[in-house]
């Protein structure tokens, strides 16, 4: 690399501050090495580099962003297609074939819709659970496809199945998450937490479960939550409700505030 | 410049993702969603952050993830891509022409020769590294050396900023300079 350049007298060359006199001592340095050129012009380089910033880039939100765009383009392509219209002039020709025929044609097209949904669950129950997770200092505002919204904290997962909607709405959280729910009696929220599940009755609400929390704690702010013990066993365990403003925390026994 | 065991593992990497696996889309967003960025936040003359058009990048080639060929380097491919998206967007701002917005290049398919993007890749990077090195800077250094690029202030302006000498902002500039020359050595 050679010896070291009067850094100084760089800076000023950069800045084109230099003298007539520093100008001269930099070409009398400059001549000395054939390095001494290419060193100087690797550092009008990071000079003129460092000039711009690069971006500020947030790549989680990103992701995020594009996983709704995503969702939104997979939503688009499923939705049914508008059967052609039956022209009336035909019908007049066969008054009883035409609509016989378009009921055919309904009869087919749920058939097939209906198979291609089934076939889609199937693949939607094994498929691995889509997971969003945070790392510590990191926040992430997550919208489900049902239009459930998440704050999920800093250092958090939460989990989401494939199958996330089809007949159940059930999530797994580590960590904090705060739950604005879109609420379906037919498909009840949950989420499994820390050991415990809570529900979803048209609710705000916050889950706290960090691994190595004693309990998960759930908040709510709004509506109600009915939270248990996630119990294998019992096909359903005993819960409690909680209200807006109740804090209940699942260790073996609920507590309310 | 592509090592042939990197040109290996990007073509499983392709291959996964050209049969709908989540996890390699997510594998190659995560590793190329910054470079492309710093790449876009370069070429857009609007000054933006790039974030936009690598977003649509990475929308295209999921939606068109049976298209993704590759020819020659993965990362040569996506700076095309990239640079398409771009220049698209360059010429639907320019103009409200309903017919020149239709002459849109299709931005999955890469035009012009690969040494071009090879040239784009080397400033990417170097870019890349020169903000990194600068970010690994001794924080007094890096705030002085900043004030002196980026807000070209004199050595007594910013020993007024930082609450310090003249003489001891001159010495931390030339420490910048020095510490920079040594940490981009393999690059500069």
């Amino acid at each position: 690399m050679g010896a070291d350049p009067d850094w100084t007298l760089v800076d000023r060359y950069l800045s084109g501050e230099c003298t007539a006199d520093e100008a001269k001592a930099i070409d009398a340095w400059i001549a000395t090495d054939a390095s001494h050129a290419s060193l100087l012009a690797s550092m009008r380089r990071v000079w003129s580099e460092a000039a711009t910033p690069l971006p500020q880039i947030d790549q989680q939100a990103a992701w995020l962003a594009l996983e709704s765009r995503r969702a939104e383009a997979r939503r688009a392509a499923r939705s049914p297609v508008a059967l052609p219209s039956l022209r009336m002039r035909h019908a007049r020709r066969t008054p009883w074939l035409w609509p016989s025929l378009a009921a055919g044609l309904l009869v087919a097209a749920g058939a097939a819709g209906w198979w291609k949904h089934a076939e889609e669950l199937r693949m939607a129950e094994t498929a691995p659970p889509r997971a969003y997770t945070t790392t510590r200092g990191q926040r992430a505002e997550i919208t489900l496809i049902d239009g459930t919204r998440v704050w999920l904290s800093t250092d958090s997962q939460l989990l989401v199945p494939q199958s996330y909607g089809a007949t159940t709405r059930t999530v797994t959280l580590n960590g904090e998450g705060y739950f604005v729910v879109q609420h379906d009696a037919h498909r009840p929220f949950r989420v499994a937490a820390g050991g415990s599940i809570s529900e979803d009755l048209g609710t705000e609400f916050d889950v706290r479960a960090y691994p190595g929390d004693s309990a998960a704690v759930v908040i709510v702010e709004s509506g109600q939550v009915a939270l248990r013990i996630a119990d294998t066993s019992a096909a359903r365990a005993p819960s409690t409700q909680l209200s807006r403003g109740q804090m209940g925390a699942s260790t073996a026994r609920a507590t309310c505030r | 410049m592509t090592l042939p065991i990197v040109a290996e593992l990007d073509r499983g990497l392709v291959a996964r993702i050209r049969a709908g696996e989540e996890q390699a889309f997510a594998q190659l967003f995560a590793r190329y969603y910054r470079e492309l960025c710093v790449y876009a936040s370069r070429i857009d003359r609007a000054g933006g952050s790039g974030e936009e058009i690598v977003q649509e990048v990475f929308f295209r080639i999921w939606m068109h993830r049976e298209r993704l060929l590759l020819t020659e380097s993965l990362t040569g491919y996506l700076y095309a891509v990239t640079r398409n998206v771009s220049l698209n967007r360059l010429a639907r701002s320019q103009t409200e022409d309903r017919w020149r917005a239709e002459a849109q290049i299709d931005a999955l398919e890469p035009l012009g020769e690969s040494g071009s993007a090879d040239a784009a890749i080397r400033e990417t990077e170097m870019a890349i590294a020169i903000d990194r090195a600068i970010g690994k800077l001794p924080p007094r250094c890096r705030e002085a050396f900043l004030l002196r690029r980026q807000r070209h202030l004199s050595y007594a302006e910013i020993a007024q900023t930082m609450q310090t000498s003249p003489k001891t902002v001159e010495i931390q500039i030339g420490k910048a300079l020095r510490l920079l020359r040594a940490a981009l050595a393999e690059w500069l």
